[in-house]
């Protein structure tokens, strides 16, 4: 007794219906013509449904209220033929979501589960849903040693819990996560992981080649070290996650218009006003480029064009015919050294790989038109290796049968890490990009973060790391991005290595003083695609050139010229390349440029011309948006340095929050200079060798600017020069002259790094983002909160004042800790105190009652009474802990003036 | 980097001196059982005395391919090497066809027999039209054979030992042509030929002289080697039979004359050829011949008191292709002289397996199970690593012909080679020619037995 239905009517049932669990009890069989399907539920009752041009279904019981069962991947239908959407574009809507892949499906579920529904429209170029559309490992979970990464990952991993809770058919299996280590390296690198996961509540266990087997008897440990264990973590079904998402969302009422290409982007007023489609015009408030592979191209459709940098690269992952007896619940398997991964997968398995030299796509820059003809003619010997892989680690696939090996492009951004947040071109214009093919784990908590976003018109979490604001225009180069891609994909499954870097797309920005550096034994780390010497080699070798690396986790090899550079900046002088760190020239007419820093500096900037002051910028929750340096040229002129990092995003931050009318004028000049900084006792010798100006501490106090063809500053016995690019040799070499019979050494940027760490000098980008205040990292003396002059943020900071902190940022020295063979603490660690996870490194201590969870505050009394541990890759080496920057022994004690201290209590 | 570099010059040499002969691939895409062929030369003399030849029989199906190794001059193995297909052709000709194109012929229409791949040159038209009157007599020779039963054999040797009379009567028939000279050092020159006509499976090869031909198979699955199979036998000292055969034809007396210093009466390495009339002729004609024009150097072969000691009469040969037979090679004897025929068909064997991974692979069918793709794959990766750097078999086995070493190809060795001057190096090697043919395995797998 079929009844048709009308759709209205099943979408008026649907939402007050029970759920039923279809996904055990799916049985397919084709019934008739090819494209009527028949499942057959629970209870013995039978539903078929069309998926022709027709939107009814047909129930035999009517009483029965079910959610329709999503057809396995193979019979993939489209989304149209599941429920009616829309035809036309709306007039006007708040947000416009270009693209319909996981993200941006996922985007509108949760924008429309903040009640955003109605004001949202997903366009999509081609068709939603489909055979091809949607697919991926559907792997969910995973470790991932940074914070925002491991956030993403479980918010990810949770609403795939709940929607499978509810009763949809997303695929969800809890078949836990294997990660395979065939090297002692990884197997330090999964015992980091675990540490870090485990502090932060997720449970992980590392195991030996025989559990392994126990957890899955069909792969080959012959020769495995070991592997991480993540018992939670599952698999979804890409397709049928998206389209749940998807499904959801109309149901609420989100405006969904396929076959409807973007054709341009307008903006008023450094703002997106509205978008001009195939199907008309729309006007929007917000606009959200979910393009995926295409959202460089996205970006290129307004003007000016927002850069997105990815790059298309093939991306291979196989399908087999179903195996006798393969188990339903195999876990997800990856093995990152044979750059492999593994799944079951409708009683196959579902097979990829992460190339470690990946094939670049559509290497000319055009993309093509519909999203399915990102399909690429299957390269089988790209393949090769990847199969053998295979083959070695599972060896029933030998006798399995090849359903399918797709090709198909995926953007990869330069950095092998996604790219999410505001583009720095408009004000409201958002972008998710570079999911390196990890769809159902990525786009899904990327969805909600950016939701959030949006709504809340901040970020949930800072996560400066995948923030679009780390590229520079330089990065959006294409053939750098063709050139980098090749390494990227690979990258996924390589090592997370300290300092790690890339081969390809290397020296794009240099100093002057470049050639002279690597002659001088220079290798080379990338900064925002700058060159900066990381160490130097003294074998008197001039190498071609040189990328350091760090293939380790314990004592690395350069770890002995990095202390005789140490040593020669505590004891002598060392000459540091300082180049890579951003400068804006910041000026006006009148006082309006001393009227706005005010405003957004924490710091009081009313200095004297010539003085240099130190500040933070702050948001309105008081977190460090930027933290610089301000040197006063002249009334109204600033020049400011910023970390290298920051280049993009200090600008933005300045752009935005500076007068509008145009008064304040600012500009990047990173590039007009280049820096050097002298640092040691004899810092001052060598530089009055060279010029006439008196650099007696008491006419050339701390803090201080001094202008001829260069201007420099200095703070400790550190001097910086800063000068034309034309002078920069000239300096250069003058220096390295009056430096030679003083002893003075190149240092590299590793050396500067242990001496900011042991001297408790907090980084932005490092210790120091965002959600940071100045009051939780002993910087209050950096503030004019004692002065009456408002700023930005500083009604957070005060409230903070009053209420205290919830953590502090902590100085730990490790006391068992033997550098030569255990492994390194490279930053990320957990801190135990007491017994109890209360911070990473590099650290904050925070105080959770363990009861309520609630982040209780943190005194210093709290932080110092406590015994600290810090567990380093599975080790627990007890700390020494301390707020303020520590006394250290000097030779060369200088009594004339104050030392700088850079943290204080 | 230094490597690299003189590695390039030494292609461009290779290619330069190319210039005199031709370097040659082409894919025929019909039903055939030829998949391509490769072909190049390398002079030695000056100008180089060996031809190629590859042409299609337009009217009847098949193939010719020829090597021609000339002596005493270029000129015999030139116009062998273009009119003996022709020849070949009407030969295989049924009867009313044949009629049919003497009518054409007699009417002034000159019908294409073959399909001449790669030959620019052409005959002055004098000679063109002495040829054709020729070619018009052994149509109609043909054409009033009695012999009513078809032999490819016969067909064959008959050709051959046409040409080779029409060569020597031209110069009888046309004394006082102006052309004399040119057809007087045509004939007193002389080439060997060996000629495959390849049809479907069925491949006959002509042989007269030292030329020679053979195919390279893959031995049995299991160990993947490569087995050499000759066609032809050469007609020199070396082979018994010949030598009976011409001690046979000739009285007692001689017997210590004809062969001599491992050569026919102390002169001529081949056994067998086209021209060289002086082997041929007897002394009265060849007295008359020669006092006619002064102008040509000639003198008496001594010893020659029974002539003819020389035959162009060729060696017929069947060969039906095998699924596992891969290729044939037709090369003159500068390649046999200097490489054995094991390392020959090894070398193009590797060549072979290097060349089938510039394709993109496809999968053989549906439903191939994980472990078969990686072991296509794993033997497509082999095949890469041994990717020749030449894109023609044949400069593949003339670069390793001259240059080759235990450990490859030397470079300095092959680059010394090609660049001596043309004095001294035909001391150290001959002309080398040489036809790849590389058979369609597909073809030959699905051939009925019948065709």
């Amino acid at each position: 007794m079929n009844i048709n239905m009308n759709f209205n009517m099943f979408k008026k049932l649907k939402l007050k219906r029970q759920f039923l669990s279809l996904n055990k009890s799916l049985n397919l069989s084709k019934v008739g013509a090819p494209t009527v399907l028949n499942f057959r539920i629970r209870k013995g009752s039978t539903c078929s449904y069309l998926h022709t041009s027709s939107q009814n279904y047909s129930l035999s019981n009517e009483k029965q209220d079910v959610i329709p069962p999503i057809p396995t991947h193979s019979y993939a239908p489209y989304a149209c033929d599941l429920f009616p959407i829309d035809k036309d574009l709306p007039k006007k809507v708040k947000v416009v979501i270009c693209g319909g892949g996981i993200f941006g499906t996922s985007l509108a579920y949760h924008l429309a589960n903040m009640g955003w529904a109605e004001d949202t429209l997903l366009i999509e170029q081609g068709k939603l849903g489909g055979p091809t559309s949607w697919r991926g490992s559907g792997f969910l979970g995973g470790v991932k040693l940074s914070k925002p990464e491991m956030d993403i990952l479980r918010s990810s991993l949770s609403l795939v819990q709940a929607l499978d809770k509810e009763g949809h058919d997303v695929g969800w299996k809890k078949c836990g996560s294997l990660h395979l280590a065939r090297t002692a390296n990884r197997l330090t690198h999964f015992r980091r992981m675990k540490a870090i996961a485990e502090a932060r509540g997720t449970e992980c266990f590392m195991l030996n080649p025989s559990e392994i087997e126990s957890k899955c008897n069909v792969i080959n440990t012959s020769d495995l070290e070991g592997a991480l264990w993540v018992p939670n973590d599952g698999v979804c079904d890409l397709y049928k996650l998206c389209l749940t998402l998807l499904r959801e969302s109309h149901l609420k009422g989100t405006h969904i218009v396929e076959d409807c290409t973007l054709h341009r982007i307008i903006n008023q007023e450094q703002k997106i006003v509205a978008v001009q489609t195939s199907k008309g015009l729309v006007e929007c408030d917000i606009f959200v480029n979910a393009g995926g592979t295409w959202s460089r191209k996205v970006g290129q459709m307004s003007e000016p064009f927002v850069k997105v940098p990815i790059h298309p690269a093939e991306h291979y992952y196989l399908y087999t015919q179903p195996l006798e007896g393969i188990d339903f619940v195999m876990p997800a398997i990856r093995d990152p050294d044979g750059f492999i991964y593994m799944r079951e997968y409708n009683g196959g398995v579902l097979a990829g790989t992460f190339e470690k030299i990946a094939k670049p796509a559509f290497e000319d820059g055009i993309l093509p038109d519909k999203w399915h003809l990102r399909e690429q003619p299957v390269d089988w010997d790209q393949f090769h290796p990847a199969l053998q892989e295979l083959l070695h680690r599972a060896p029933f696939l030998h006798s399995a049968l090849i359903n399918q090996l797709h090709n198909s492009a995926d953007g990869f951004s330069p950095d092998s890490r996604w790219i999410v947040g505001q583009v720095p071109e408009y004000k409201n214009y958002f972008v998710a990009a570079g999911m390196r093919s990890g769809g159902s784990n990525a786009g899904t908590g990327i969805g909600k973060m950016v939701a959030e976003w949006i709504v809340n018109d901040y970020p949930p979490m800072d996560a400066y790391e995948l923030d679009i604001l780390r590229f520079l225009p330089a990065h959006n180069n294409r053939k750098f991005l063709r050139d980098r891609v090749v390494e990227v994909p690979g990258i996924h499954y390589s090592n997370e290595y300290p300092f790690m870097d890339f081969n390809t797309g290397r020296c794009i920005r240099m100093s002057p003083m470049f050639p002279k550096l690597k002659a001088a034994g220079g290798v080379f780390n990338q900064v925002m695609g700058y060159e900066r010497p990381s160490y130097f080699i003294t074998d008197g070798v001039e190498a071609p050139f040189r990328a350091a690396s760090t293939p380790t986790w314990t004592k690395p090899s350069w770890f002995g010229y990095t202390a005789r550079e140490y040593l020669a900046c505590r004891e002598t002088c060392g000459l540091l390349d300082y180049s890579s760190f951003a400068k804006f020239d910041i000026w006006s007419r009148g006082e309006e440029v001393v009227n706005s820093l005010q405003n957004l500096c924490s710091n009081d900037v009313d200095i004297p011309v010539g003085g240099i002051c130190h500040s933070g910028m702050q948001n309105i929750k008081g977190g460090y948006e930027n933290d610089c340096s301000l040197a006063r040229i002249s009334p109204n002129h600033y020049m400011m340095i910023a970390p290298s990092i920051q280049q993009t995003r200090c600008l933005t931050w300045l752009r935005r929050n500076l007068p509008s009318d145009g008064s304040v004028i600012i500009s990047d000049v990173t590039s007009k200079y280049t820096a050097i900084c002298l640092m040691g006792p004899k810092a001052r010798d060598i530089l009055s060798e060279i010029t006439s100006f008196d650099l007696s501490p008491k006419a050339f106090p701390f803090l201080l600017l001094q202008r001829n063809r260069y201007w420099s500053c200095k703070w400790n016995s550190r001097y910086e020069l800063n000068s034309y690019r034309r002078y920069a040799l000239h300096v250069y070499d003058n220096l390295i002259e009056a430096g030679e019979k003083h002893g003075m050494l190149h240092a590299g940027y590793y050396a500067m790094r242990s001496l900011r760490v042991e001297k408790f000098y907090a980084f932005w980008g490092q210790d120091l983002d965002s959600s940071t205040t100045p009051l939780e990292c002993g910087r209050v003396f950096r503030t004019k909160l004692d002065k009456n002059i408002d700023f930005l943020g500083r009604a957070a900071l005060e409230k903070q004042k009053k209420e205290g902190v919830k953590r502090l940022y902590v100085h730990l020295t490790l006391e068992d800790h033997d550098p030569e063979i255990d492994p390194w603490p490279f930053g990320g660690e957990p801190i135990y105190r007491n017994g109890k996870f209360v911070g990473v490194c590099l650290g904050f201590i925070r105080n959770v009652n363990s009861e309520t969870g609630i982040h209780e505050i943190v005194t210093p009394e709290y932080v110092m009474d406590g015994y600290y541990e810090v567990d380093v890759a599975g080790i627990k080496h007890a700390a020494n802990a301390s707020l303020r920057s520590p006394n250290l022994p000097s030779k060369f004690p200088d009594i004339t003036r104050d030392r700088y201290m850079a943290t204080r209590t | 980097v230094s490597e690299i570099l003189t590695h390039n010059e030494q292609t461009l040499q290779l290619r330069e001196e190319n210039e005199i002969g031709f370097g040659e691939a082409f894919v025929n895409p019909s039903m055939h059982a030829i998949a391509s062929a490769d072909s190049n030369q390398l002079a030695s003399n000056t100008p180089i005395e060996d031809k190629l030849a590859v042409s299609r029989c337009l009217l009847t199906s098949g193939f010719l391919f020829g090597v021609f190794d000339g002596h005493g001059g270029p000129e015999c193995s030139q116009v062998v090497s273009k009119r003996l297909f022709d020849y070949i052709a009407a030969s295989l000709l049924p009867r009313a066809e044949l009629r049919r194109i003497i009518s054409e012929f007699e009417e002034g229409r000159m019908v294409k027999l073959t399909k001449v791949f790669n030959d620019t040159t052409e005959f002055i038209p004098e000679l063109q039209r002495i040829y054709d009157s020729s070619f018009l007599k052994w149509c109609n020779h043909l054409l009033n054979d009695s012999a009513s039963d078809f032999s490819m054999d016969d067909a064959l040797t008959s050709s051959f030992l046409q040409l080779d009379n029409d060569i020597s009567n031209e110069v009888l028939e046309n004394k006082n042509s102006p052309i004399y000279p040119t057809l007087l050092s045509v004939a007193l020159s002389g080439s060997v030929a060996c000629v495959a006509h390849i049809d479907g499976p069925h491949v006959h090869i002509a042989n007269t002289g030292d030329c020679g031909a053979l195919i390279g198979e893959v031995a049995e699955e299991s160990h993947g080697g490569w087995v050499v199979n000759r066609l032809t036998k050469d007609h020199n000292w070396e082979n018994l039979t010949e030598v009976k055969r011409i001690l046979s034809e000739h009285p007692e007396s001689e017997r210590d004359t004809i062969i001599f210093n491992q050569r026919l009466l102390g002169t001529l390495m081949p056994f067998r050829a086209f021209g060289d009339v002086r082997f041929k002729w007897d002394r009265a004609l060849q007295m008359e011949i020669f006092q006619s024009v002064s102008a040509i150097d000639m003198s008496f072969l001594r010893n020659c008191h029974t002539p003819p000691y020389l035959t162009a009469k060729p060696e017929v040969s069947y060969h039906r292709l095998k699924p596992h037979e891969k290729f044939m090679i037709l090369a003159s004897d500068g390649l046999w002289e200097s490489m054995n025929a094991l390392d020959i068909v090894n070398l193009v064997g590797e060549y072979m397996s290097g060349r089938q991974t510039l394709q993109p692979v496809r999968l053989p069918r549906r439903n191939v199970s994980l472990g078969e793709v990686s072991r296509l794959l794993k033997k497509r990766q082999d095949g890469l690593r041994l990717k020749p750097s030449d894109t023609n078999a044949s400069t593949h086995l003339i670069r390793h012909c001259i240059g080759g070493t235990d450990e490859g190809v030397d470079h300095l060795r092959l680059s010394h080679s090609l660049t001596l001057s043309p004095d001294v190096r035909r001391y150290f090697r001959d002309d080398i020619s040489i036809h790849v043919i590389f058979f369609d395995t597909n073809f030959l797998r699905v051939c009925p037995v019948e065709l």
